[in-house]
């Protein structure tokens, strides 16, 4: 057992954060803020903020400030857990209540630096002093102080810390975006914020479908989903049992790297090849093939879908094909020499064995791209198509439409609404998804 | 695997199986033939035979046109770009690994939760629009370089799991209660027994990551107007939608395109530029490309 030394975790985290909490009080008094009016300049400390103040002889008052309010309690706190702390009594709920003080300390002087323009109303110039920042480090430091206390009595161990970076990214990038799906159903205005603009119910969907663009745009994005799911499992596993069956591994290899190639390049440059092929006045197709042709490819709808769909298949067939190869590869050999000695040709064994026995990867990859059958990829819809305004009504997807509602006509709510809209039936599309694959194989659910 | 060929059926299975390949394979490479070709055809063959698989003329104008004349604007966009791909990837190999190393062990208290939270954003997400308001007002990051390194592109649930499932397969438990019971602590365990052990996996998803922030361009085009922040793949974007103008003008009469036509292999060799450094590189990660989709296509 360890021995007790005076200077336990408990005594050296409760002293540090007395002293932090002393430091703070101090901080307190420092200049939080500054207010310039009428040439005159007056200092505000952080006491001067939480309790009010009568400047410039009283012909301006500055209200007490909630936020400071909570901030200077946040310390008293952490004065009197440092003391139990000190005591050596209860150190876990000390630490956690000093990681609490903490981290409100941290969030109530970001509120204020916010919003420090609204608190000063009507001063000329506006501007944070050092003191704020220094507040905002004695939360920080009670933090650390607090977590130093929580790992050594093993409620946080460093794995807690490893999952630190990647989750914060997850947080701005993936969870902040969930709350803001809230604008779909506001009127956004920029002036007051995301937050504070005024709710709308369904005014932004409303105008959505009222439009009558969302069920051409959902036809579209649905159709062709739905189309290039199917084409994609008869082309990659066709070319999948190709590859796995080819019995030179050279033409395997080669074959494999070169139709793996057009994976490789961003749909901007498949753009570009497609210019080549399909442009008026230079294309391959109107100069060479047809000699001297004149269609103006990017002027007519029914040839789109047709030239989208070669485009999808030339660009994604290496990259399906290797998913189905990789599966092919490891069904057991013994089933094909068995059933070659019982006398079965290659067209027999491919039938009889390789598809059965792919049918439940065919099924999984299947239903989970049913899962997305909302989303489209956007480069092939927008770039390829070089968002020509002829083809709008069999080129348009969800992807599509909220980008050029979004960044094109300036159109908030429609873009707001169809994003929302896409998110919502992904979820629940997902959703329905993997249950399915929970009643038909369990193995391969995601949850 | 010992296979043989066996009687004639099989013989013309094989032939039937290479033609196709062979087929497919021509297919795949006759798009970027044309693009090369392009490129290095004369401006006045371009306009009178259009595009095609072999020069009838050939010049190195447009390339000579793309680093001499306009050598400030191509260096930019290719040091921006080598920029990004190195910091992103770098960033995602930190920070991906190590958020699923801890998931991967089975003796960690708060797996559950922190697993679903990663999760969950496979399944819900808050859509373009809602991301965008919020990169923009919150994070301010229009017009920055962060737009081109930070939106989407870092790290993905998915890759989070392939990352762990592969750690909880490949690392045994023995071994980091033994490297534990030698006094390593967590992280020490973590650098030296956990990444070296995952190097393969490492390779496969970073290299992905790679290739995907130096094809990106959709962060672009939604976080940046500024043109001096043009990543290789932006500039063009914004090449095309010069040429979307042309075109449009082309619809009413056909002899201002041909007058506006300089540009017609100027384009392609653009696009060569783009794709180049790529395809140079393709042969030698190929082996680990396609471990990244074998992986990301069948799970565990």
């Amino acid at each position: 057992m360890e021995k007790k030394s005076f200077f336990s975790p408990e005594r050296r985290a409760g002293i540090a954060a007395l002293v932090l909490a002393v430091i703070g009080f101090v901080v307190y008094a420092l200049p939080f803020a500054h207010y310039r009016y009428n040439s005159s300049y007056y200092s505000l400390s952080g006491y001067d903020l939480a309790a009010g103040k009568a400047i410039m002889n009283g012909s301006v008052q500055v209200n007490p400030v909630i936020y400071q309010w909570v901030a200077l309690a946040c310390i008293c706190v952490s004065v009197v857990f440092a003391v139990i702390m000190l005591l050596q009594k209860m150190p876990k709920l000390s630490a956690l209540f000093i990681f609490i003080a903490g981290a409100v300390q941290i969030i109530m002087q970001v509120i204020t630096l916010v919003t420090i323009k609204d608190i000063l109303d009507g001063a000329k110039r506006v501007a944070v002093e050092p003191g704020m920042y220094g507040g905002m480090a004695v939360g920080l430091a009670l933090i650390v102080c607090a977590c130093y206390l929580l790992t050594k009595k093993e409620v946080l161990s460093t794995l807690d810390f490893m999952v630190i970076p990647g989750l914060t990214y997850l947080i701005i990038n993936n969870y902040l975006p969930m709350v803001g799906i809230q604008i779909a159903w506001k009127k956004l205005d920029f002036s007051v914020g995301i937050w504070r603009s005024p709710w709308c119910g369904w005014e932004n969907f409303k105008f959505l479908f009222a439009s009558g663009d969302a069920g051409m745009i959902i036809r579209n994005t649905i159709a062709y989903n739905a189309f290039w799911i199917v084409l994609g499992i008869f082309t990659g596993m066709a070319v999948g049992i190709c590859l796995a069956e080819v019995f030179s591994k050279i033409v395997q290899r080669v074959s494999q790297t070169l139709i793996l190639l057009p994976q490789l390049i961003s749909m901007v440059i498949v753009a570009y090849i497609v210019y080549g092929f399909l442009s008026t006045s230079a294309g391959w197709i109107n100069k060479g093939l047809l000699g001297n042709a004149e269609i103006n490819w990017y002027g007519v709808k029914k040839y789109w879908p047709f030239i989208l769909t070669i485009v999808h298949v030339w660009k994604g067939l290496g990259y399906s094909s290797i998913i189905y190869l990789s599966g092919i590869v490891g069904i057991d050999r013994n089933l094909y020499e068995a059933s070659y000695i019982d006398g079965c040709g290659k067209m027999k064994q491919i039938t009889k064995i390789t598809v059965p026995m792919m049918k439940p990867t065919i099924v999984t990859l299947l239903i989970m791209s049913c899962g997305r059958i909302m989303y489209s990829d956007f480069g092939l819809f927008y770039q390829v198509t070089m968002n020509s305004g002829a083809l709008y009504t069999v080129t348009t997807t969800l992807d599509v439409y909220v980008y050029r509602a979004l960044m094109q006509l300036n159109n908030l709510s429609m873009s707001s609404a169809a994003s929302a809209f896409q998110s919502i039936c992904g979820f629940f599309l997902v959703m329905t998804v993997n249950q399915i694959t929970r009643w038909l194989d369990r193995e391969n659910a995601m949850f | 695997m010992d296979r043989s060929i066996k009687g004639t059926g099989e013989k013309i299975f094989q032939v039937v199986i290479c033609v196709i390949l062979f087929i497919l394979s021509v297919c795949a490479v006759m798009p970027f033939i044309l693009l090369i070709s392009s490129s290095f055809t004369a401006e006045d063959a371009l306009l009178r035979y259009g595009y095609g698989f072999w020069p009838s003329k050939f010049s190195a104008y447009a390339y000579k046109y793309l680093f001499v004349t306009n050598r400030d604007k191509i260096f930019r966009a290719y040091a921006i770009t080598i920029i990004v791909t190195i910091i992103g990837t770098s960033l995602h190999l930190l920070v991906a690994p190590m958020l699923a190393y801890p998931l991967s062990r089975k003796d960690y208290k708060r797996r559950g939760i922190f697993s679903f939270m990663v999760l969950f954003t496979m399944l819900f997400n808050g859509g373009m629009v809602s991301a965008y308001i919020i990169w923009t007002q919150v994070f301010h990051i229009k017009n920055t370089f962060f737009a081109l390194l930070f939106p989407s592109l870092l790290l993905g649930a998915f890759n989070i799991i392939l990352y762990r499932s592969s750690m909880a397969v490949n690392i045994h438990p023995s071994l980091i209660e033994a490297a534990r019971l030698d006094g390593a602590g967590e992280f020490y365990i973590y650098v030296k027994i956990v990444l070296p052990l995952s190097l393969p996996i490492l390779a496969a998803l970073g290299l992905m990551c790679g290739i995907g922030y130096w094809n990106d361009w959709m962060n672009g085009m939604y976080y940046i107007t500024d043109s001096k922040l043009y990543s290789l793949q932006l500039l063009l974007n914004s090449i095309l939608n010069n040429i979307k103008a042309l075109s449009q003008i082309a619809d009413s009469s056909t002899s201002i395109d041909v007058k506006d036509m300089p540009s017609t292999g100027i384009r392609m060799a653009m696009a060569v530029i783009g794709t180049l450094p790529i395809m140079i590189l393709y042969p030698f990660f190929q082996k680990a490309f396609v471990a990244g989709i074998t992986l990301g296509g069948v799970k565990e």
